[in-house]
């Protein structure tokens, strides 16, 4: 869809919602995203904390937000009745169906739907029948199973990177002192390399290195009044047909007008023509150059040099 | 549901009758649209976004004047925010069909004056996006966020009826302009988060009921397809979805659908195979959904890469011959030219550079390289999870031979974020990002880019393109930019203080061709007026 931009913009995390933290989530994603919330659970006093907002506000409004204690219980009769057929992550096994991607469960809002199904009798792993099974553990268990749906969706607490640590050390360093050139702007012994193995998290190593600086190597942040632009900025020199060339940071350029502020903080809009001449100077070239020949081994491997940088 | 606003005044109404009549369009005009229409979401049934018309051109472009700005207005009864205009409009009669998530406009195509508005009550679903409607007759079809598909009276936009077409407790959504063929509504649905199968419905315009619905993946063992996966359960939640408006060639009754990725996204091991008839061009008889042929552009796709990008329909001579084509821009950075009555390739290339892919099958098709799909550690992927090209449409003109396409040369790492024997949803992602944005024009006989006009901002706006030798475009700085469709050169711009959002159209109408293209919450027309003008 085409998403495609949909899928770039998806929220980072299923929030984990409290009472309190529930309502500044509504408040941020009301105009998109109104909330349903659970019913009152029986016989406690007070909201149930709960969690499991989808992204981008998928699913129905009364999608059900689980109750995390309730889940909790609910994992206990999972791990008694449940596991050995219907798996750890409730996706199934040889001897029981994925039920996470049961129509049952999709459908049910606190045992709506998955209490009638158990109380047909659903034989469990302890030889009874789930008909035998009380309300509360029911909507336990559906609590349980929502948490299950929700560790399918991107920023759920499964959602995460795993071991990026995999190159060679060596074979890295190899790499940064020859073929990568590193070395002809870096030193492991100076900023921002000195010490960067115990300061920053090795899958962050590996993007800073692939993609420094500001997305799409233009003038970003830096770009603005006040304070100076990083190192990292893209610099620009106009030089028009007659009077003097003007050089800063580039705030924009399209092919009418290029834009940039320059050393004493002024803004200059020019616009182009064949007789001005732009050139554009980024710092981080090298590094967008890299991207062309660098091969994941040698991803891997200077991660793992650089992560040694202690 | 509940229509909240009609006609606005006697006044406006009697304005409006002047040179306007809210009468709709038939099929005899859907296969011919005249240059007074755009009646459908990509003007005709080509795909090709080409006009003829030639009173704003390569010469005069300089002179293009505002004609009306149109903000959008959710009223007091809308139920969610419109957002952004990422759909294409529909102009008929004089009168502009404009959407948004549960909203429909009707705009006087003049002057930009609201002449009616209908929001939907919504019950949930993602409102990321709404690409239009289509129209037969006096009626109007559109899809809701939560999963309806709504026909609407384009007189007075009062509700005709609403049918239910996918189930938000699976967390499909409805952002799909559909298509009229025939008497066949074609709607198609979305969505990716859980692992359920993608399909294409047709719908009978007088009542809503549902004629045919074609499932992209296979259902059962045995069918076409189930051989390129490795059990029922996986293709049966094997994703596909129809993302994009169908083209058609009325000569052959063949439909082109292009599909859209395999689920789960990114963690495949649990759908090893080819995955059919995920982000694939397949052809379809419009009256059974019974497919004629498919063509994977995207074969076991694990970087996102749907292939929904528009099937472009044209003539073209291939060694010497003429040949009826189809041509797409496909997500993964390659283009294609099939023969479109049997979806043989004749054309396999890049328009930009990538390094996921070993090369062509004996089909034409791309040869993923293993080493590029998603690893625990990260894998350095070019194109990145946006794609080299996205929903914004391509536009080909026959004149110039050029099949333009706004192209990204991105790079990501693409990670394995769930390692199990059985991922769901996603398992993974990319991240980071640094890229170009180019404008591409690609020689459709052989593939090759002849020109590429570069961004420097970045731009992923739809095009457009025109007898006058003008190409439409949004430009890297929130602008509409002309190009000599020839050459690239940037002619003429217009700032619009948002990036454009969509794909602009064009038409004529009183003898003046107009320009409109959205750009966020704003709908922008522009005209070449006359070169007297003056009005008493």
């Amino acid at each position: 869809m085409i998403r495609g931009m949909v899928n770039a913009l998806v929220s980072r995390a299923l929030l984990i919602t409290s009472a309190v933290g529930l309502a500044t989530t509504v408040a941020v994603l009301a105009a998109q995203v109104p909330q349903t919330q659970p019913p009152p659970a029986g016989g406690r006093g007070g909201a149930p904390q709960t969690r499991g907002l989808p992204p981008m506000g998928a699913g129905p409004k009364d999608v059900p937000l689980v109750e995390i204690e309730s889940a909790e219980r609910g994992k206990k009769v999972w791990a008694t009745e449940c596991i050995t057929c219907h798996g750890t992550q409730a996706r199934g096994t040889d001897n029981g169906p994925n039920v996470v991607r049961s129509m049952v469960v999709l459908r049910d809002r606190y045992g709506s739907q998955l209490g009638p199904y158990l109380k047909k009798g659903h034989k469990m792993q302890s030889g009874a029948s789930a008909a035998t099974l009380t309300d509360t553990q029911i909507r336990d268990l559906a609590n349980f199973l929502r948490d299950r749906v929700n560790d399918s969706l991107r920023g759920s607490p499964l959602f995460q990177a795993q071991n990026v640590l995999v190159g060679d050390a060596k074979a890295g360093a190899d790499y940064f002192n020859g073929a990568g050139n590193c070395t002809t702007c870096h030193s492991p012994t100076s900023a921002p390399l000195a010490g960067i193995g115990s300061r920053v998290e090795p899958i962050d190593i590996q993007q800073r290195f692939l993609f420094p600086g500001p997305q799409g190597g233009r003038g970003g942040r830096g770009a603005r009044a006040g304070g100076p632009p990083p190192a990292s900025a893209v610099k620009v020199t106009v030089t028009p047909a007659s009077g003097a060339a003007v050089s800063g940071v580039l705030i924009a350029m399209d092919d009418f007008n290029v834009t940039l502020r320059d050393a004493s903080g002024e803004y200059h809009t020019i616009r182009r023509g064949p007789s001005v001449k732009v050139v554009k100077d980024d710092p981080l070239a090298a590094h967008h150059a890299l991207l062309e020949t660098i091969t994941d081994k040698q991803i891997h491997d200077v991660v793992a040099y650089l992560e040694t940088l202690k | 549901m509940k229509r909240v606003a009609l006609l606005a005044c006697a006044i406006v109404c009697a304005a409006v009758l002047v040179g306007t009549a809210q009468t709709g369009v038939d099929s005899a005009k859907m296969l011919k649209p005249g240059t007074d229409s755009w009646p459908s979401y990509n003007g005709d049934y080509s795909g090709r976004r080409f006009s003829t018309l030639t009173k704003i051109n390569d010469s005069n472009v300089n002179s293009l004047s505002l004609a009306w700005v149109y903000r959008l207005n959710p009223g007091a009864g809308g139920t969610t925010n419109p957002g952004a205009i990422k759909g294409t409009p529909l102009q008929v009669n004089g009168v502009m069909y404009l959407t948004a998530p549960d909203h429909v406009w009707a705009l006087d195509a003049r002057t930009g004056r609201e002449i009616w508005h209908f929001a939907w009550q919504s019950k949930g679903g993602i409102h990321i996006g709404n690409r239009g409607a289509a129209i037969l007759g006096d009626y109007l079809f559109f899809e809701t966020p939560d999963c309806n598909l709504v026909s609407l009276n384009i007189k007075d936009g009062r509700e005709r009826w609403h049918k239910e077409i996918c189930d938000l407790d699976q967390f499909y959504y409805g952002s799909v302009a559909p298509v009229v063929i025939k008497n066949h509504v074609i709607a198609g649905v979305s969505g990716d988060d859980l692992d359920v199968p993608g399909y294409l419905q047709a719908h009978d315009p007088e009542t809503g009921e549902l004629q045919w619905r074609w499932y992209v993946v296979p259902q059962k063992k045995g069918e076409p397809g189930s051989e390129t996966w490795p059990n029922e359960d996986a293709m049966r939640h094997g994703g596909g979805m129809t993302w994009q408006a169908v083209t058609y060639d009325p000569e052959l009754n063949q439909m082109y659908v292009t599909t859209g990725n395999p689920q789960p996204v990114i963690a495949h091991v649990n759908r090893a195979g080819a995955n059919l008839f995920t982000a694939s061009i397949v052809s379809l008889n419009p009256d059974t959904g019974k497919m004629n042929w498919y063509f994977q552009s995207s074969p076991h796709d694990t970087h996102d890469w749907d292939s929904t990008q528009t099937a472009v329909l044209f003539d073209g001579t291939i060694n010497g011959q003429t040949r009826k084509l189809v041509a797409q821009a496909a997500r993964n950075g390659h283009f294609f030219v099939l023969d479109r009555t049997n979806g043989t390739a004749i054309v396999s290339s890049e328009y930009v550079k990538t390094n996921w892919a070993k090369g062509y099958d004996e089909k034409g098709q791309p040869v993923p390289n293993p080493e590029k799909h998603p690893q625990i550690a990260g894998a350095l992927v070019s194109p990145n999870q946006g794609g080299a090209a996205n929903w914004p449409p391509p536009t080909f003109n026959p004149q110039t031979g050029l099949f333009y396409v706004n192209a990204n040369r991105a790079f990501s790492v693409y990670y394995i974020y769930d390692p199990g024997d059985n991922p769901q949803g996603w398992g993974g992602t990319d991240r980071g990002g640094w890229g170009e944005s180019m404008l591409q024009a690609v020689d459709y006989k052989t593939g090759r880019v002849k020109w590429s006009h570069r961004w420097e901002g970045g731009s992923r706006a739809g095009l457009l393109s025109t007898a006058g030798n003008l190409l439409f475009s949004g430009g890297a700085s929130s602008d509409l930019v002309a190009l000599n469709a020839t050459t690239g050169d940037a002619l003429w711009h217009a700032g619009l203080n948002a990036s454009v959002s969509n794909g602009a159209i064009t038409y004529e109408l009183d003898g003046l061709q107009y320009v409109v293209v959205g750009a966020g919450d704003t709908l922008w027309s522009f005209v070449m007026n006359e070169r007297s003008s003056a009005r008493r």
